[in-house]
């Protein structure tokens, strides 16, 4: 993965094509459909899961990280991601920022972003980091 | 005391008397430190007849408990006193290395009061307290002032804060700068430092603070340290700087341009703008290095070099986000060099950015619509874009000369004197510029703003951060989002999200955390390893609303109403849609605002809140 990211990452060319195929108007016409309907798949689900079951996806991600290890290996999986992250090029923000220009996905993306400061603090309670300090020094 | 060196410095330049006094313990765990603790001080000793640049003001430099614990991103330092901008509560915060060699010098805060007859600097270490001369560094910019102090010390390590000219000259957003670029930049604290004749503090010591359970406190200072070095966010940081930002957030409307007056729903001139100047540029062309602050495993801050054009030479800090955008977006200029070198001129002159930025962009609004002529501005021209012109007009604010000289006293005394409708484009509240996030944008932030302590502010209040993410304060309100391009959710998470951040503020840690996952939790398990006296996130949160409470009611001592919490009215753009937050959605969401932290209609807390909240010997507005 960490190759394939450097691969993607070093070939600028192709990520300004993608840049400016996302600006493209027929590709954002497409993309905002797509999206259009991603959301209202994603809102149908969440408003069944909150009729059915009385739970919010914040629910769900919560009682999932609440599993044994989960927390400590998402965490340990997130710093293992330096490299990856540390490869991204320009050129790949600035797709990301055209992707956020397309009509709609402001509104799809945003509010399950708002909701990161739940997965956050449950990622992050104060046993999960001693664990995660505890590592450290071991290793 | 574990956690606390026990000690408060007072200095009177006027008699030049030198006395310690000991710190309360019962202060200590109400206010636990920093902000929570300058904000005490001055609420008992700053009263309604004392002006900012009276002697009778306090000036206070304040530590908390986490510095010189070797806690990740706890290097900062606090500045309050009575603001010279805004007339009510100030405070400034700054990284570096001034805070923790502040502490480990034996001290939890510094209350200076008078005004020395001739320039001084004050040296706190371990080994004792001295008011000395300052005559020959006063006219010294702040970087000069650092290098010369530590050159007359014949000690590399002492650290210290200082003011630059801007300072002495009393421009009104003077800053305290500290180890060659970091500030403590806004409500003018630097000023009031100026308005007591002291350039300088200058800080060594190596004592230890006593910490109540070692063991506890290193694996969560490991794994932090670990997450706040190799976290996804924070090597971002660190390899582009928070000029990211630019680069990222143009789309989503949240990057002020034009004064306010701008922003493309597609990708224009806006754009193009943002990614001449932003991080990833920065890093390509100007960046020599990352540096991190003082046990700081992220590193956000910039080394640039800039060569040519000659004109706009420098090497050295290199602008953060605010900079950037203040100096860059909103004043349209798109030349990364001439933005490095207008922020070096701000850092040496020990000038706010965001507030410089902001008055030099509403002097071009008003240049443009007519009202400041070619004979106002001694001949420069204050067209949109013109980056020279931003570099001279830093320069004659600095200096206090010409338009600078009217700019110098803030937005809302120079748009009294520039007249015509100016006084209708400016963007504040209570005084102090509208930072470098968008309420159209995040619209939780025209709460913010409006009813911030201190003025227009993106610390107190992190709605920028929240809807992208970075925020902790959706845990806090029961799960419950805010919603984009409405208030509704908006007064509940602006509240929490204030009553944490004072909670930072006074624990003294930057707001990078978020990065480091170090969550509310987190400090309260910390702050209990460190005292011995085990806190929740409940208890930490009180903490927050007691402190953001008294701040408000020292600000109702100074007239401060209701009126002062609505932010004025934003042109709509297209980039967000065309929302605005303003008029009765507004006023309706101040009411729930009030209603939640229990307050009155007009904005006052109430007595059943005061006693709520066990804060002593205060008094309501009636």
């Amino acid at each position: 993965m960490e190759r394939m990211t450097r691969w993607i990452t070093s070939r600028r060319y192709l990520l300004l094509l993608l840049e400016h195929l996302v600006s493209n108007p027929i590709t954002e016409i497409l993309l905002t459909v797509i999206i259009r309907i991603t959301g209202r798949v994603l809102s149908a689900v969440l408003v069944i899961m909150r009729v059915v079951f009385r739970m919010t996806l914040e629910d769900i991600t919560v009682l999932l990280m609440k599993l044994p290890l989960i927390r400590v290996t998402t965490l340990k999986v997130m710093t293992m991601l330096k490299p990856i992250m540390k490869g991204i090029e320009p050129e790949g923000l600035w797709l990301f920022r055209e992707v956020m220009r397309v009509r709609g996905v402001k509104d799809v993306i945003m509010p399950v972003v708002m909701s990161t400061g739940v997965l956050l603090e449950t990622l992050a309670e104060p046993e999960v980091v001693n664990e995660l300090g505890k590592k450290e020094v071991e290793e | 005391m574990f956690g606390y060196m026990g000690k408060i410095l007072r200095v009177d330049l006027t008699s030049g008397k030198i006395e310690e006094q000991a710190l309360d313990e019962k202060m200590a765990q109400k206010y636990i430190g920093g902000s929570g603790l300058a904000a005490r001080i001055i609420y008992d000793e700053v009263g309604p007849g004392v002006e900012p640049f009276s002697p009778d003001n306090s000036l206070v430099f304040a530590v908390g408990p986490y510095q010189g614990t070797g806690i990740p991103l706890s290097s900062r330092y606090e500045v309050a006193t009575r603001s010279p901008l805004t007339g009510i509560w100030a405070e400034a915060s700054s990284g570096g290395w001034v805070g923790p060699f502040l502490k480990r010098a034996g001290y939890d805060a510094i209350v200076i009061k008078g005004k020395a007859q001739k320039p001084v600097y004050l040296l706190v270490t371990d080994a004792g307290v001295e008011i000395k001369d300052a005559s020959s560094l006063w006219g010294k910019d702040a970087y000069e002032t650092e290098e010369k102090i530590r050159n007359e010390l014949e000690d590399r390590d002492v650290r210290v804060a200082c003011i630059g000219q801007g300072g002495e000259n009393l421009v009104k957003f003077a800053g305290v700068m500290n180890d060659m670029g970091r500030t403590a930049g806004r409500s003018g604290v630097g000023a009031v430092m100026g308005s007591k004749n002291l350039k300088a503090l200058a800080v060594k010591g190596k004592k230890t603070v006593s910490i109540a359970d070692k063991g506890r406190l290193s694996k969560l200072i490991r794994g932090t340290a670990k997450l706040a070095k190799d976290g996804p966010v924070s090597v971002m940081y660190n390899k582009y700087g928070t000029a990211i930002l630019l680069d990222i957030w143009e789309s989503i409307g949240d990057v002020p341009f034009k004064y306010w007056a701008r922003g493309d729903a597609k990708r224009g001139e806006c754009a193009r703008i943002a990614a001449n100047i932003g991080g990833a540029k920065m890093q390509r062309e100007i960046l020599t290095k990352s540096y991190h602050c003082y046990g700081c495993p992220l590193g956000c801050g910039r080394l640039v070099k800039v060569t040519s054009p000659a004109k706009y030479a420098v090497e050295g800090h290199g602008a953060e986000y605010q900079s950037s955008a203040a100096l860059g977006t909103l004043c349209m200029v798109d030349n990364m060099a001439a933005i490095a070198k207008a922020n070096d001129m701000c850092n040496r002159y020990g000038i706010d950015t965001i507030e410089t930025g902001s008055i030099i962009a509403f002097a071009m609004s008003c240049y443009e619509k007519g009202w400041i002529a070619d004979s106002d501005t001694d001949g420069i021209d204050l067209e949109w874009g013109n980056a020279d012109a931003v570099i001279a007009m830093v320069d004659k604010i600095g200096k206090r000369e010409g338009l600078g000289d009217v700019l110098a006293d803030g937005l809302i005394p120079a748009a009294q004197k520039i007249g015509h409708d100016s006084i209708n484009i400016v963007m504040h509240s209570k005084g102090q510029a509208f930072p470098m996030h968008d309420p159209r944008a995040f619209p939780g932030l025209a709460i913010a703003y409006g009813t911030s302590e201190r003025g227009a502010c993106h610390m107190h209040g992190i709605g920028w951060a929240e809807p992208v993410g970075f925020g902790f304060t959706s845990f806090h309100i029961g799960g419950k989002g805010v919603k984009k391009y409405s208030l509704e959710g908006q007064p509940l998470n602006t509240k929490v999200s204030q009553d944490l951040a004072d909670v930072s503020d006074s624990l003294v840690q930057c707001k990078f955390t978020v990065m480091a996952f170090i969550t509310p939790k987190t400090q309260a398990a910390m702050l209990s390893a460190i005292t011995g006296q085990e806190f929740d996130v409940e208890e930490l949160l009180m903490a927050g609303e007691r402190m953001f409470n008294l701040k408000r009611l020292f600000n109702c001592r100074f007239g401060m109403i209701r009126k002062d919490d609505i932010i004025p009215e934003m042109v709509p753009v297209p980039v967000t849609g065309n929302y605005v937050p303003k008029g009765e959605e507004l006023e309706k969401a101040i009411d729930e605002y009030y209603e939640l932290r229990g307050w009155t209609k007009d904005g006052i807390p109430t007595a059943a809140k005061i006693r709520e909240l066990e804060i002593e010997n205060v008094e309501r507005p009636q």
